[in-house]
């Protein structure tokens, strides 16, 4: 049966940073601090006016196809997740399929995913691959999700940032590639991820703009992103751990035989506690957030991009990536690089507006 | 089995607040230098000393009383 594999992995951030010193300026510098000493987010990277998600996810896909060479005709398959599409309708990948110069020949699919998106966007791709009807797919990872942030909301402001990652994936040919994956859902959950007025459940109206402030100071309105952090915060590192052992038994691995563990980068405090409960020791261990802040949907690839990039993922190296959030969902992946290791495709990451010509 | 007192002193400690300030319906968010980060190190400490709180019940945290009618093992 035909499989994927990973060959290629690059990503881009808006070269807009919020620092912490413009977030004292908002919150407070004991507020700030305090989040800052738990979350390990000392800077975040966010799109300027006029900059979305979809033009991240162009950016890192065009510097990897053009750094490449990897024909443009050659991609069969394209699976775009966001939550921060430019349009309801169409989805974000039909945007990208042209701006791409994709042929009409490449299958384009839209997944709304959140924090879990990359191994989700992954086994489909693998599915599609098994099936003999993809051979070459491009990923697009992305989320802007400060432009659906309250800016008093200290919650969710001081923890996210925006950014996009593209993987190319080929046949693989030897024993690399994407190995296993194991995925669940508690849907229980999914008001603690929530953006109540954001489609047709709630429409929009002068109520939904209404600011309220809850007990803790923390100012959003319906139409903006909301996160139970209680919640969430429990929910990962109680079920996450539970999640990867039972993925690692499926998969007949164990932590000795991984070279990397990669996790959603949701806070460092969270991820430490997970590595603790899991005894990944700090040699298999990669954090990418005290910079860039939580990418949600980006975050998981964009880790693994930047290990990359820093020379972390060796030639035939173990990975296994797990990602959780929105629904409450999970997933976790188990993929082998192959014998060539994967390519650094550029120096830089970062996107301005001068960058994006061709945005529509 | 974990007594009440003891609960009490871990929230104490976590939450920095004398201890006298921890009734039953003493809402959590209103305690002098309430800082959500210290809720979430709280919920650690509760975990490693064996209480169990479900994912909806750390949801709705909001009282001392929420935190004492959670399981003990």
């Amino acid at each position: 049966m035909p499989r994927a594999a990973l060959t290629a992995i690059h990503h881009c951030l808006p070269a807009r940073r919020l620092t912490e010193a413009e977030l004292e300026a908002r919150f407070g510098a004991k507020n700030v601090q305090s989040i800052a000493k738990l979350s390990g987010i000392r800077e975040r990277r966010i799109v300027e006016p006029g900059m979305t998600a979809a033009d991240l996810a162009y950016s890192a896909a065009d510097r990897l196809l053009t750094t490449r060479n990897i024909p443009r005709e050659s991609i069969d398959l394209l699976i775009v997740t966001t939550q921060t599409g430019d349009y309801q309708i169409p989805g974000t990948s039909y945007v990208l399929h042209e701006r791409l110069r994709l042929s009409k020949n490449c299958a384009a699919y839209d997944l709304n995913q959140g924090c879990a998106a990359y191994p989700y966007a992954l086994a489909l791709a693998q599915g599609l691959f098994a099936t003999g009807i993809a051979h070459r797919a491009l990923v697009l990872n992305t989320d802007a999700l400060s432009g659906v942030i309250h800016p008093q909301d200290r919650t969710l402001v001081t923890l996210h940032g925006d950014g996009a990652v593209a993987s190319l994936l080929d046949t693989a040919t030897g024993d690399e590639g994407l190995l296993g994956f194991h995925f669940g859902t508690d849907s229980s959950g999914w008001r603690y991820l929530c953006m109540p007025a954001s489609g047709a459940r709630q429409p929009r109206n002068e109520s939904t703009r209404q600011e309220i402030a809850d007990e803790t100071g923390v100012v959003r309105t319906a139409e903006h992103f909301q996160m139970n952090g209680q919640a969430i915060f429990h929910f990962a590192i109680h079920q996450v751990p539970e999640v990867v052992r039972a993925a690692m038994e499926k998969f007949h691995v164990t932590i000795a035989d991984l070279d990397l563990v990669i996790l959603h980068q949701a806070n460092r405090f969270m991820i430490e506690q997970i590595y603790k409960k899991l005894g990944v020791p700090p040699e298999k261990q990669f954090f990418y957030l005290e910079n860039v802040g939580n990418l949600s949907g980006a975050a998981t690839p964009a880790t693994l991009s930047e290990a990359v990039r820093q020379g972390k993922v060796k030639p035939g190296a173990l990975v296994l990536l797990a990602a959780f959030g929105v629904g409450l969902s999970w997933g976790v992946a188990l993929l082998r690089v192959g014998s060539d290791g994967l390519p650094l495709i550029a120096a830089s990451t970062d996107l301005s507006l001068t960058d994006l010509p061709n945005s529509p | 089995m974990i007594s009440d007192e003891q609960i009490r002193v871990t929230v104490a400690r976590e939450l920095r607040v004398p201890l006298e300030l921890l009734q039953p319906d003493t809402v959590l968010y209103s305690l002098p230098g309430f800082d959500s980060v210290q809720l979430l190190m709280l919920m650690v400490a509760l975990d490693e000393m064996g209480v169990k709180m479900p994912t909806a019940d750390a949801a709705s945290l909001r009282t001392f009383a929420d935190i004492l009618v959670l399981e003990r093992v």
